[in-house]
């Protein structure tokens, strides 16, 4: 049975961020296996809320429950990099025709050809984990460059996919059809470079899913197309 | 203390058995014990209660997998081991934030997914109500002030003393009591709870 002052003292110090880290380390390995240290810290957790939400003005004391928004992406000046863009999604892309049928072998050879048109610009758009809310609420919107260029997305897995051999990848548009499909090998940080060409991809929502099999669950990610200009 | 000790350590290293054997009860079992625990570490490292919850679920998808697959060599570190998923978790978060940062030399910056939330909104009207409620409860307005300068301003114990003329004791006596009347604030008020922590803490 901890000591309820010393418990209450140390608890109060964790809070305020005044423990080293070895001290932290101890603490939240005990509150771990304790369920009286997990009350104290709640409620000096919800002491410290409370007093922070007394200091919130009136007009912002509205409370959240968790949802998230969409940012746009805004596209400024982009480097030229294409040349290693292209290299690295055709690396990918070839990569990949070794796991697939000889129609999607095609379809992958005429993506290739594709990306290695001159481009005129490169946005790369770090894509990470998020609860989605589907179709109404993207997880980013992204306003595509003047001219032709190409759209690096830089896909973070969630955790569960991160240690899956391979993983297949479908890009669909918001009435369902399928824009691209293939499959990639998540590096050791847990991502996915996906590249295309922003002339080829329609303005509005598409929808990227990632799964480890074609029947299996899908993690899904809704991406909102800007035309260019504004 | 050495036979609580003895108990917990003999419980984990059979819940860690039964999941590196694959056993599904387990790992509900060990989501179970150790949840509420890994959202008040989150919530403390991220201070997002809807961050902390997205944290919650990644720290447990990662952990199972990892014992899973037997990576845990010593079954008694288990609490250590949660932790540290969690840490690395949060940490890994952090990193990300940073990487969503507008840089002026061209690269594409993302607003933070995590802050730049508009969420449904509980009604304004009860909310408030709900709150000013619970502050009327929970202290006189001068103590309200000790607990500002203790909880948010990090002022030390002492500066609140000599700067409001109390003595140490009382200083202890206002935080004591503080503590009680939110111990029973949380408790009687469920809304409360949620309206404070987002829903993370709710069963």
């Amino acid at each position: 049975m901890i000591d309820t002052q010393v418990m209450s003292g140390r608890v109060d110090r964790y809070v305020r961020g005044e423990l080293d880290d070895s001290e932290i380390e101890a603490f939240e390995a005990a509150l771990l296996e304790s369920c009286e240290l997990q009350d104290a810290l709640e409620i000096a957790l919800g002491l410290q809320r409370i007093v922070k939400l007394e200091r919130t003005p009136a007009a912002a004391k509205v409370i959240k429950l968790p949802s998230k928004a969409a940012p746009e992406v805004a596209t400024e000046r982009l480097r030229r990099q294409w040349p290693l863009a292209a290299s690295l999604a055709a690396a990918a892309v070839v990569a990949t025709l070794l796991w697939r049928s000889e129609t999607e072998n095609a379809f992958l050879n005429s993506r290739v050809t594709a990306l290695e048109q001159p481009v005129q610009s490169v946005l790369t758009v770090p894509l990470d984990v998020m609860r989605s809310f589907g179709s109404d609420t993207p997880d980013v919107r992204i306003r595509k460059p003047a001219g032709p260029a190409l759209l690096i997305l830089d896909i973070e897995v969630s955790a569960p996919m991160a240690g899956a051999p391979a993983l297949g990848l479908e890009l669909h548009k918001e009435q369902g059809d399928q824009i691209l499909q293939l499959s990639s090998v998540p590096d050791a940080d847990g991502r996915i470079q996906l590249a295309l060409r922003t002339d080829q991809l329609p303005d509005g929502i598409v929808t990227l899913r990632i799964s480890e099999s074609a029947s299996g669950p899908a993690d899904t990610r809704f991406i909102e197309l800007l035309p260019a200009g504004r | 203390m050495l036979k609580v000790r003895e108990r917990i350590d003999a419980q984990s290293a059979e819940l860690v058995e039964r999941i590196e054997r694959g056993d599904r009860d387990a790992e509900a079992e060990l989501v179970a014990r150790y949840a509420r625990s890994v959202r008040l570490i989150l919530l403390k490292r991220t201070g997002d209660p809807a961050v902390a919850s997205d944290l919650c679920q990644d720290t447990f998808m990662v952990l199972i997998r990892k014992l899973r697959a037997g990576e845990l060599r010593d079954a008694n570190k288990l609490a250590s081991f949660i932790n540290q998923v969690a840490v690395n978790l949060s940490i890994m978060h952090f990193r990300k934030e940073r990487r969503f940062v507008h840089s002026p030399d061209g690269i594409i910056g993302l607003n933070t997914p995590h802050t730049d939330r508009t969420g449904k909104q509980v009604d304004y009207v009860t909310a408030c109500s709900q709150l000013n409620s619970a502050l009327r409860e929970l202290a006189i307005p001068r103590d309200r002030e000790i607990l500002r300068r203790f909880y948010l301003s990090d002022d030390d114990k002492d500066v609140i003393c000599l700067d409001l003329g109390l003595t140490a004791a009382h200083f202890d006596r206002v935080l004591y009591r503080a503590k009680q009347r939110m111990r029973v604030l949380i408790e009687r008020h469920e809304e409360l709870k949620a309206l404070l922590f987002g829903g993370l803490l709710d069963d």
